[in-house]
């Protein structure tokens, strides 16, 4: 199956609610990536750390670190453009991702309006999904942010 | 540069003693004496109670560095963050901190202060941003404690500049791990 390209949206008309995204670009996470977040955040809790046995060997990978890689691959095709982000209304982590996953991106426009503030900015409101190779969800993140009309 | 002074320290280059190894070196040790007291980081697990408030101790400087190398680990295209020309022609005048690392930031600073507990998950609720966060400035938390129950925690976090200035406020649901709560204790 062919799937249409998808026009990168710059404005407020842009934004179609309704729309879902598969972004194109994968990312694999490795052990380099994942102390580097953790150590460049200042993370100490050993959650952020759990090595060993009860994860039958694998590395979780640091959730923030999740956060930031599947926002960032999603950023081209949605967030490009924005003048600010306004926030999260929920993030959550369903399932852990492990080092040596191949993470992916979905999104999926929920609605849109006009600011009361200022009629020429828009706030668009998405929710973006991070899934692994085994499609198992690893990140779900709810956010809004502000774009011209 | 090398002075004479320092070159004079150096000992005379002795082939032999570039292969000994730890392993080789036999010493005598003192015993270890009895640990008196054992590191506790953080926060007392029967302190954490519904209605205190935590000034978390860790404040740090988020710099360019920082900054610019969580955007690229991250593949986040934005300009925002890494495009310095463009950010001072927008309405920032500056760039900013790209967010999830900047949350990131704030979640280590709550987190290293509840190193007694063992969590097993994390969650965020309504987190909004309420003032924008610049390379250069200087970040600190405080959390007050919504709800305490065995297996989940609910923090009210704020994030604050050293200057006072509040620029993000969420919710933090810390979920517990309860069989391995005895174990980190001990």
């Amino acid at each position: 199956m062919i799937l249409p390209t998808y026009e990168y949206p710059s404005r407020y008309q842009d934004f179609a609610p309704g729309t879902v995204i598969e972004h194109e670009q994968r990312r694999v996470i490795t052990h380099m990536d994942n102390v580097l977040y953790a150590r460049l955040s200042g993370h100490e809790h050993p959650f952020f750390f759990a090595y060993g046995a009860r994860n039958e060997g694998r590395t979780p990978v640091n959730p923030f670190l999740v956060l930031g890689v599947v926002g960032g691959l999603a950023v081209r095709a949605t967030s490009q453009s924005a003048i600010a982000n306004l926030g999260w209304e929920s993030i959550s982590f369903p399932e852990c991702a492990y080092v040596w996953d191949e993470l992916r991106a979905v999104t999926e426009i929920l609605d849109k309006r006009l600011s009361k503030k200022d009629a020429s900015k828009g706030i668009i409101r998405i929710r973006t999904t991070g899934l692994n190779q085994d499609d198992r969800v690893v990140s779900i993140a709810v956010r809004s942010f502000m774009v011209n009309a | 540069m090398r002075t004479a002074a320092t070159l004079a320290l150096h000992e005379p280059h002795d082939r032999t003693a570039r292969h000994s190894t730890y392993s080789s070196v036999k010493e005598e040790v003192e015993p270890l004496p009895k640990p008196t007291h054992r590191e506790a980081i953080g926060v007392a697990t029967n302190q954490l109670l519904a209605g205190a408030t935590l000034d978390h101790s860790i404040r740090r400087t988020i710099t360019d560095f920082d900054n610019v190398a969580a955007c690229l680990l991250a593949m986040n295209t934005h300009p925002m963050h890494t495009d310095y020309d463009f950010a001072v022609q927008s309405r920032f005048e500056k760039p900013l901190v790209v967010s999830p690392f900047l949350l990131s930031c704030i979640v280590a600073a709550v987190t290293n202060d509840l190193r007694q507990l063992p969590i097993a998950r994390i969650e965020i609720r309504s987190l909004s941003f309420i003032k924008p966060v610049h390379p250069g400035d200087t970040i600190s938390a405080r959390s007050v404690i919504e709800s305490a129950e065995p297996t989940q925690y609910v923090f009210a976090v704020t994030g604050a500049k050293t200057n006072g200035t509040e620029f993000v406020r969420f919710r933090l649901l810390v979920k517990v791990d309860d069989e391995s709560r005895e174990g980190m204790s001990s």
